[in-house]
């Protein structure tokens, strides 16, 4: 066997600052995934943009408009159009992030070919993309309402972005777990796209779970996304406390799921990474 | 150095498993290293095996050098220019653009495409423009997998330059069907064959067990 030309090994530096040097890393590359997935993610036409900013309000027009007809009050406050967007907003975050971190991985398999970039990298540079994005919709939301002079403040703003956060947390996690699925049960993202649909007519976008007979309510009970919808309402609306809302299981589940999508990265990583 | 710590690598062949690396144990001197094997010997693999781009399925491969990704391969993206794609590359290997920039440009001999999207591109513009970015952050060793696919003779002829201008500070571990371009780059051998890595010393007994196990691959497929 021959020998090669002797390398003298480095010695190796203190633990913080090796730490130091892998945090710094870490960041580096986030970023740069996170500036080209800004380029890629809307394509090169502004209507990628635009449609991520209207697709709230579509969507909210067209329930709002629907239920106008209705002739109910709204259940909470009085306007359906600010009723159906208290619960489209939020589910809009949680859709947004469990569905764009499904395609994390299989959708940037050339990238994970450069050796510094790793699963989790694509991950978190997506899941922030997604956050930027949703922080900025709801921005100028916010000032198009106010401009139009709708009161859109909401009760309690700090109790609206820890509901918003959990969600996120929530997204988060569920998004990880469907990355890593994604890369070994083929038809998972169409699995997931009958879920999402299911979860939007069910996670009381459009009703307050209160109005359901009981039966339905122990079920739903179990999605966190109602918890964090209802979350949400109890922060905007003044003197809406709600009976169903459970902040705990909301938390416990986000950060559950979070951990169960680290681990399945780690445990399945071998797996992951075969599948070209 | 790269060291192969019982390393297993395989995959699934319609029914059955195609062993690449079967509990591997070696170790990669640093220096130029031609990877020889027949088509289907899992050489490509071997390649991102050593990048650090694929797992093994077992076991555990240390690099004690800084490796480049596997040259040749682009990791390009379509609807973005060559100057972004370079500007993703220098960012994730903490280069400042503005040194690398012109040299990849030149280099790559693009023109104005270089600020156009890279789906617009011919075959050859894309592989040289891989082969320039690689080209422009510096590694302790290259991979490289068929580099003659890329670009015309004269090209080629830059490509040997740059390499013998690297040659003092890096090594190459390469791909190549060519025996000729192995022999330009390539003081030593492996033999990827029957999920083992026989290593040789001088690159000529390599190319004699390559051509030895060619030609008993061939009879047992006759």
């Amino acid at each position: 066997m021959p020998n090669g030309i002797a390398f003298k090994k480095p010695p190796r530096a203190p633990y913080a600052e090796r730490f130091a040097n892998a945090m710094a890393l870490q960041h580096r590359i986030i970023i740069a995934l996170f500036l080209r997935e800004t380029r890629t993610r809307f394509g090169d036409t502004l209507l990628g943009y635009g449609w991520t900013l209207l697709e709230p309000i579509v969507n909210v027009l067209i329930w709002a408009i629907l239920f106008q007809s209705a002739e109910k009050e709204p259940p909470l406050g009085d306007s359906k159009f600010l009723f159906v967007a208290t619960g489209f907003f939020p589910f809009f975050l949680f859709r947004h992030l469990s569905n764009q971190l499904l395609n994390s991985i299989t959708a940037n398999r050339s990238l994970l070919q450069f050796p510094v970039v790793h699963n989790l990298d694509v991950i978190m540079a997506r899941a922030l993309l997604e956050v930027v994005t949703f922080v900025a919709v709801l921005f100028i939301y916010f000032m198009v309402f106010y401009a139009f002079g709708l009161s859109v403040w909401p009760a309690s703003p700090l109790s609206l972005m820890m509901a918003l956060t959990a969600i996120g947390l929530v997204g988060f996690g569920v998004g990880m777990i469907n990355a890593v699925f994604a890369c070994i049960v083929h038809s998972w993202s169409r699995f997931f796209a009958w879920y999402l649909r299911a979860s939007y007519i069910a996670s009381g976008v459009f009703f307050l779970p209160e109005q359901l007979p009981q039966w339905i309510q122990d079920i739903l009970w179990y999605l966190p996304i109602t918890h964090g919808i209802e979350w949400c309402r109890q922060a905007f609306y003044d003197g809406y406390e709600s009976k169903f809302l459970s902040i705990q299981y909301l938390v416990a589940s986000g950060a559950f799921m979070t951990f169960i999508g680290l681990a399945l990265e780690r445990l399945l990583r071998r797996k992951i990474s075969v599948e070209i | 150095m790269i060291r192969f710590q019982n390393v297993s690598k395989s995959y699934r062949a319609g029914t059955s498993r195609k062993h690449i690396l079967r509990d591997v144990n070696l170790t990669l001197p640093w220096r130029n290293v031609a990877i020889l094997g027949v088509n289907g010997a899992g050489k490509s693999t071997l390649i991102r095996l050593l990048a650090g781009a694929e797992l093994p399925d077992e076991g555990e491969i240390r690099r004690d050098v800084n490796v480049s990704w596997p040259l040749g391969f682009a990791g390009l993206h379509g609807s973005l220019s060559g100057i972004e794609n370079l500007r993703f590359v220098c960012r994730i290997y903490n280069r400042p653009i503005d040194d690398v920039v012109d040299y990849v440009r030149d280099f790559a001999e693009l023109g104005r495409y270089f600020y156009m999207p890279v789906k617009t591109y011919s075959s050859g513009m894309k592989a040289r423009l891989a082969f320039a970015v690689s080209m422009a952050i510096d590694f302790d060793c290259y991979l490289i997998d068929e580099v003659t696919a890329v670009g015309d003779a004269r090209f080629q002829e830059r490509c040997a330059t740059e390499f013998a201008r690297k040659r003092e500070n890096s090594r190459i571990i390469m791909v190549s069907h060519s025996e000729s371009t192995v022999r330009q780059y390539c003081d030593m051998g492996g033999v990827l064959v029957d999920g083992r890595l026989d290593l040789y010393d001088d690159l000529d007994s390599a190319i004699l067990a390559y051509e030895q196990a060619a030609k008993t691959t061939q009879e047992l497929a006759e």
